[in-house]
């Protein structure tokens, strides 16, 4: 064999084999790839497996939930007003502030009928979970008849945010001191009896489209968060 | 003027360039992610804050994402094809930067929701669409870089690779 045919023989097998190579590195990638993308999916799917299965069912709504259960009502009148809120949260409390006497005017003249929605989206915002156990103990507070009162209290006893809040004795301890005096109040608050609802409240509110807390609707309609937009919607009835 | 860079530093820079990004990456998408899988309600709300897509697509996108972003997290800092998690990388970033600016056009008012904390703001706070773009599309560009140049030090592909990488 002459030296040129070796030599060509030899580029031929060189070719070969980093054909051989990039097919194999081409397979590799694409095994890789389908692997990652394997992975994430899954990912995904068992993150919305777990918010599947923790998603409430078979809700206990506290006695007298009106609005599918998801509200908690006072007074009768014809104009329903529907809120929103978060009991920790510092916009809550100060439409709280503003609007509170307003409305309590419309319901002893029963004008209106005011629907509570307490939420728990801020729960991020204390260590204990706080806005959960507020608005779950006003569950309890309006199977006592005392809602009103109680949210009055809470909004003026808000813990900040970031912070741990109010301990479940002392939400019993405002309970005590708007005139609630039954036993079941201090055993449902200590307990998480209406946690599950509070979520379930949430979750609808959710798909009703409210986008953060105060949310206030009259009749059906969403208001400004401000005085004179409550007055206007509820003047016209 | 072009810095002149001889060809042989750039090849022993470039994985450890590589490595810097990856880890940076990794450490992003775990944050994120972490700071969001174990309130995937408050994910969802996050997610329907953007009013982009209806509320039951939301309840799926919101609840897949904190454990995707948590996975390619891991992925990334494995290193383990480095190419398709950079790529997947930059294309969640794209969506992310397109969903904020949207919010932005539409005059929202809510947080971005990247690390918690997402939906509509209170009255006293204000938007941060400019600075949350600004740092996603920061992350892209290093995604996207990546995913072209995907050789780095110490990575899972490194041991399963033929490629030599200096």
């Amino acid at each position: 064999m002459s030296n040129r045919t070796k030599l060509r023989a030899r580029a031929a097998a060189h070719q070969v084999l980093a054909e051989r190579r990039a097919t194999e590195r081409r397979r590799r990638t694409l095994f890789t790839s389908a692997l990652v993308a394997a992975l994430l999916l899954l990912a995904g799917i068992i993150g919305y497996g777990v918010y599947v299965t923790q998603r409430p069912e078979d809700v206990r709504p506290p006695s007298g939930a009106v609005d599918g259960d998801t509200g908690l009502a006072v007074g009768t009148g014809p104009v329903t007003v529907d809120l929103y809120l978060d009991f920790l949260c510092p916009a809550c409390r100060s439409y709280e502030q503003q609007a509170g006497p307003v409305l309590e005017g419309y319901l002893d003249e029963g004008r209106i009928t005011l629907v509570y929605h307490p939420l728990n989206i801020l729960d991020r915002l204390s260590s204990t979970d706080y806005s959960t156990r507020a608005a779950a103990a006003a569950a309890s507070a309006a199977e006592a008849g005392k809602l009103v009162e109680y949210a009055n209290a809470l909004y003026q006893r808000q813990p900040p945010e970031n912070s741990a809040g109010l301990s479940d004795d002392e939400l019993v301890s405002i309970g005590r001191a708007v005139g609630i005096t039954s036993s079941a109040f201090e055993q449902d608050v200590k307990s998480d009896k209406y946690h599950e609802w509070v979520e379930f409240v949430t979750g609808e509110a959710d798909e009703r489209g409210v986008r953060g807390t105060p949310t206030v609707f009259v009749n059906g309609e969403r208001v400004d968060n401000t005085v004179q937009a409550l007055t206007t919607a509820v003047d016209r009835g | 003027m072009t810095v002149h860079v001889e060809p042989e530093l750039r090849d022993r820079l470039l994985p450890w360039a590589a490595l810097l990004a990856r880890l940076l990456l990794a450490g992003v998408w775990l944050y994120a992610g972490a700071s969001k899988v174990t309130d995937l309600p408050g994910s969802v709300r996050a997610v329907n804050a953007y009013q982009i897509i209806p509320v039951s697509a939301g309840q799926v996108v919101g609840a897949a994402l904190p454990l995707a972003e948590i996975t390619l997290g891991l992925l990334l800092l494995a290193g383990l094809g480095l190419r398709a998690a950079a790529t997947a990388s930059a294309v969640l970033l794209t969506l992310f930067v397109a969903a904020i600016t949207s919010a932005a056009a539409r005059g929202l008012r809510i947080d971005c929701g990247c690390f918690g904390d997402g939906g509509a703001l209170a009255a006293g706070e204000s938007t941060a669409y400019g600075s949350e773009i600004a740092r996603d599309v920061a992350l892209l560009t290093l995604s996207v870089l990546l995913a072209i140049w995907p050789y780095s030090h110490f990575s899972v592909d490194n041991l399963v690779s033929d490629q030599e990488i200096s």
